[in-house]
């Protein structure tokens, strides 16, 4: 008799459980705000069709237990959680890209003696990570025309993926693309040389 | 006249569909990518594309990096879909829409982030994520 009675009994325990755990304490969703690689934290903004729950500080943390009610904030997260839950998803994180600055003779593709000198060191960071996803951005100074400009940082960034090729990077790996004078580091007047401007950007993946 | 247009058309369509939007960067276990109805096994050094659903075993991870240097590391049993991503600075055109379905996910915004950052959307089964320049730790349970 006892026995019947555990075995009714049983499985409504199980599912009051059950409906506890995946009904109310644990979220479907779970947002954590943590700092950027450089210390920074960001700001994100969790909303549902019921209300919106913004978050700025490191470890806030907002819930939402389904798309009909309000997100919630709940205790902020510290380390042992966070390693808890994402601790094999923190392990997978890509190592932040690595970017290179050349810089340019006015007018042509020549590098200035330094740049030329940093060739190498971005060879090796493309090695190190095994990296197959390299990015060469062309760019120009206000110098000559809009369009020139256009061809002229083209024609900078062909130049460094054939010195990166001349150093033994396959080609299938790096991708140009020319900027002109459209996207400058340093802003200027038309007609204004400046070094600063006058670069190809490599960012290694 | 038309055919010419026609074919510069499907060209650039073609592109938008073929050209990779990132690669993979990290892999431990088992992760697969869904494209277009195939499945393939995923490895270092694979190609990323929009559309693509990215999805991890048991025991597994896997991190991306796009072209933008957004960064996504997927925790284990885990699926995003990655709708949209458009990345094109010249035209100022930008788009990322991130779903993530189940399982954890760690997210870095990168230059669409910090350029337009309205143009980047995250999206769970019950909530909607909008960032302004952050790092974020996002779970779904279930299903």
């Amino acid at each position: 008799m006892g026995k019947l009675v555990w075995k009714v009994l049983l499985p409504l325990l199980g599912g009051l459980c059950f409906m506890m755990v995946s009904g109310c304490s644990t979220p479907r969703t779970l947002v954590i705000l943590i700092p950027d690689h450089d210390g920074q934290v960001g700001k994100a903004v969790v909303t549902t069709g019921k209300g919106a729950v913004p978050l700025n500080a490191a470890g806030q943390t907002v819930v939402v237990h389904n798309r009909h009610s309000s997100p919630k904030e709940t205790t902020a997260s510290g380390k042992d959680r966070i390693d808890a839950l994402f601790g094999e998803a923190l392990a997978g994180e890509p190592p932040l890209p690595e970017k290179f600055i050349l810089y340019f003779q006015s007018g042509t593709v020549q590098l200035t003696d330094e740049s030329l000198m940093e060739v190498p060191a971005i060879v090796d960071s493309i090695r190190k990570r095994q990296s197959y996803d390299v990015s060469i951005n062309g760019h120009t100074d206000r110098v000559g025309s809009f369009k020139a400009n256009i061809h002229l940082s083209l024609q900078r960034a062909m130049h460094v993926k054939g010195l990166l090729i001349d150093a033994g990077i396959r080609p299938k790996y790096l991708t140009t693309s020319s900027h002109g004078e459209g996207n400058p580091l340093i802003k200027t007047v038309d007609g204004m040389p400046e070094l600063r401007n006058r670069r190809v950007e490599v960012i290694v993946r | 006249m038309v055919v010419i247009w026609l074919l510069i058309l499907s060209s650039t369509a073609a592109q938008a569909i073929t050209e990779p939007v990132g690669s993979i960067k990290t892999l431990k276990g088992t992760a697969q990518i869904t494209r277009g109805g195939a499945v393939v096994k995923a490895q270092i050094g694979a190609p990323i594309h929009q559309r693509d659903a990215i999805e991890t075993a048991a025991d597994s991870h896997i991190g991306i990096i796009l072209r933008d240097d957004t960064c996504l590391s997927l925790g284990p049993n885990s699926r995003i879909d990655l709708k949209t991503y458009i990345f094109e600075p010249q035209e100022s055109r930008y788009s990322v829409l991130i779903r993530i379905l189940k399982g954890t996910l760690v997210y870095l915004s990168g230059v669409i982030g910090k350029l337009s950052p309205d143009s980047v959307q995250l999206e769970t089964p019950d909530a909607t994520i909008a960032i302004r320049g952050t790092r974020l730790l996002i779970q779904v349970e279930g299903s």
